[in-house]
């Protein structure tokens, strides 16, 4: 077992290494220079290579991307062209922000469709069945962003359960700041559910007609004894993979359903540095994202080993 | 083609999206003109002439979701087409040689599997600016590799049946085995990937327009119609409420010609016969 989780840590570290070089030579190969830009067309030379000189453009392209690697670590991602701060002050607030979004959807995700899932898995043709597969439908072909809008309209301002746009800093008030937060959380978790819940019983169904589960049967056990001890453990592995997925995606999606509530998150800032042309802050959050994806990838392959041995092989 | 029998979830799936067609082209007959401002109808409600009422600056909401679902539907349309086509050809081309190309490409692939495509499609608006032909191309090159990954394994499942084995010894053009022979076996997976990919370009267009990357103003898409009508949400919902619906609607449509196995059934009823 901890071989496995070493090889994939190793790959984990490689496939890192050639992402950061990707993301760095894409907005190495853009047209235009950012230092004109900043002085516009009338800039004198000395003040071109001065700029140049403070943010380190006129060392040779390798050299700065180790710097940029080096970073990752040291958490050092050089200074906004826009703020003149630097990228990691400005990006660490946000960071906080994003992650208790997208860790309370996660946990609603998690605790909502797990229990329904199996529900319907052992109560498949029933009533309640009937009830909420079409309303899976509906649920996945919502955009979570529409649906932001029409919690905002149906909590916010028929309700009064929260005030639109009325965000609350962590720092001023935490459990104001993640109340705020529930919202944005279920208009990211909503679709995933609906997906969650699909896949989990269609998993449960399909080994529960193979042929393990008929020895189960055989040797006397009743549906809830084959299902909770026997079919479940078999048929929740393709549902982690897919919340592994769903964490990445969840990330993204924030950052439209910021936009929908207010929230000054990692999302508002990555669109206005993409306006402004403020590479190393969009560098550098590119990078973070794809990292917090790839870490997410890691864990989903180490519960993988947990829960199924056969993986280690 | 006759041949594939739709369930009836793929049924309703047609006929919403029939409607969605019909709701779309009607806006040809919809006199109102989608940029026409009139003051006299600021955040107008419905009304007869204006079914789904007028927005911020009096322009007819009714022919702004059609000219918008319009722009969104040809704006996936594109896309789906640029990506499948790379898409296609790239895992076809890793799937059927395999060998060193094969490695290389797949490292890359899984590198920008690893990233969202609505983070893909932003970084690529970033490095070239904003509109509907930037969309379109983000979008195409943000679903390639997706496709890849998934012909890439059809494939390499296919690669080692006996038929392409005969082909090859009979000679047949690569080309030829790859496009004429393998292609239409794997057509069944083709298919759902083009719904599933169509599904998720009309999601991410709506939610780059919705960030304001996407289709300028005063064209719509329904992503900026729905950004445009949020900051008005309080007074003035049906704003809102007109053009989300029609996007989950199309979404809905989709969604259930997308799910479900029956191209499978259709084409494994197929040898039956």
């Amino acid at each position: 077992m901890g071989k496995y989780i070493i090889k994939k840590f190793i790959l984990l570290i490689i496939t890192l290494i050639i992402t950061s070089f990707v993301i760095f030579l894409i907005f190495e190969l853009v047209p235009g220079d950012p230092v004109m830009d900043k002085l516009g067309t009338r800039a004198t030379p000395e003040a071109v290579a001065a700029l140049r000189e403070k943010w380190g453009l006129n060392q040779p392209f390798l050299l700065r991307y180790f710097k940029f690697l080096l970073g990752i670590f040291t958490l050092d991602f050089g200074t906004s062209y826009t703020y003149g701060i630097s990228v990691a002050s400005l990006l660490k607030e946000k960071i906080i922000i994003n992650l208790c979004m997208s860790l309370m959807a996660l946990a609603i995700v998690i605790l909502i469709s797990f229990p329904l899932g199996v529900y319907t898995a052992k109560h498949t043709g029933g009533l309640s069945d009937k009830i909420i597969s079409p309303l899976n439908q509906a649920a996945m072909s919502i955009p979570s962003f529409v649906l932001g809008l029409l919690i905002t309209f149906l909590f916010g301002i028929v309700l009064r359960w929260f005030r639109p746009g009325g965000y609350v800093s962590y720092k001023t008030d935490f459990f104001g700041f993640l109340y705020y937060l529930i919202f944005p959380s279920f208009a990211l978790a909503i679709p995933k559910i609906a997906m969650c819940i699909r896949l989990l019983k269609g998993n449960i169904l399909e080994e529960a007609s193979k042929d393990y589960s008929i020895t189960a049967y055989a040797r006397g056990n009743n549906t809830t004894g084959l299902l909770y001890r026997h079919v479940l453990k078999n048929a929740v592995m393709p549902t982690v993979t897919f919340i592994g997925m769903i964490a990445a995606d969840m990330i993204c999606s924030g950052i439209v359903i910021e936009q929908v509530f207010s929230v000054p998150g990692l999302g508002q800032i990555l669109i206005n540095s993409i306006s402004t042309r403020d590479f190393p802050v969009v560098e550098a959050e590119v990078l973070m994202i794809a990292l917090f994806i790839m870490v997410i990838s890691f864990i989903t392959d180490v519960i993988h080993v947990i829960i199924d041995p056969r993986v280690r092989i | 083609m006759n041949k594939i029998k739709l369930n009836n979830q793929k049924k309703i799936g047609l006929i919403i999206i029939a409607v969605m067609i019909v709701f779309v082209l009607s806006g040809f007959l919809n006199r109102n003109s989608f940029d026409a401002m009139n003051k006299d109808l600021i955040l107008k409600g419905s009304s007869i002439l204006h079914p789904f009422g007028c927005d911020e600056f009096g322009r007819d909401i009714l022919k702004r979701t059609q000219v918008g679902m319009g722009i969104s539907v040809a704006i996936s349309f594109f896309s789906v087409i640029i990506g499948t086509f790379f898409g296609t050809l790239i895992g076809a081309l890793c799937g059927y040689f395999g060998g060193i190309v094969d490695d290389f490409l797949n490292a890359i692939i899984n590198v920008l599997f690893a990233v969202p495509s609505l983070l893909l499609a932003l970084v690529f608006v970033s490095l070239f600016g904003s509109g509907m032909v930037q969309v379109t191309v983000a979008l195409g090159i943000a679903i390639v590799p997706s496709f890849a990954k998934m012909m890439r394994s059809e494939f390499k499942k296919q690669r080692e049946l006996e038929y392409v084995k005969m082909a090859k010894l009979i000679k047949v053009p690569t080309a030829r085995i790859i496009f004429v022979h393998i292609l239409p076996n794997v057509l069944e997976t083709f298919l759902n990937c083009v719904f599933i990919a169509f599904n998720n370009c009309i999601l991410a267009e709506a939610g780059l327009s919705f960030l304001g990357i996407g289709v300028q103003p005063p064209l719509a898409s329904l992503g900026s119609l729905l950004s445009d009508a949020g900051g008005y949400i309080r007074s003035a919902p049906y704003m809102v409420l007109f053009p989300a619906l029609s996007l989950i609607l199309l979404l809905f449509g989709i969604g259930l010609l997308s799910s479900g196995e029956s191209f499978h059934h259709a084409y494994s009823k197929r040898f039956k016969d």
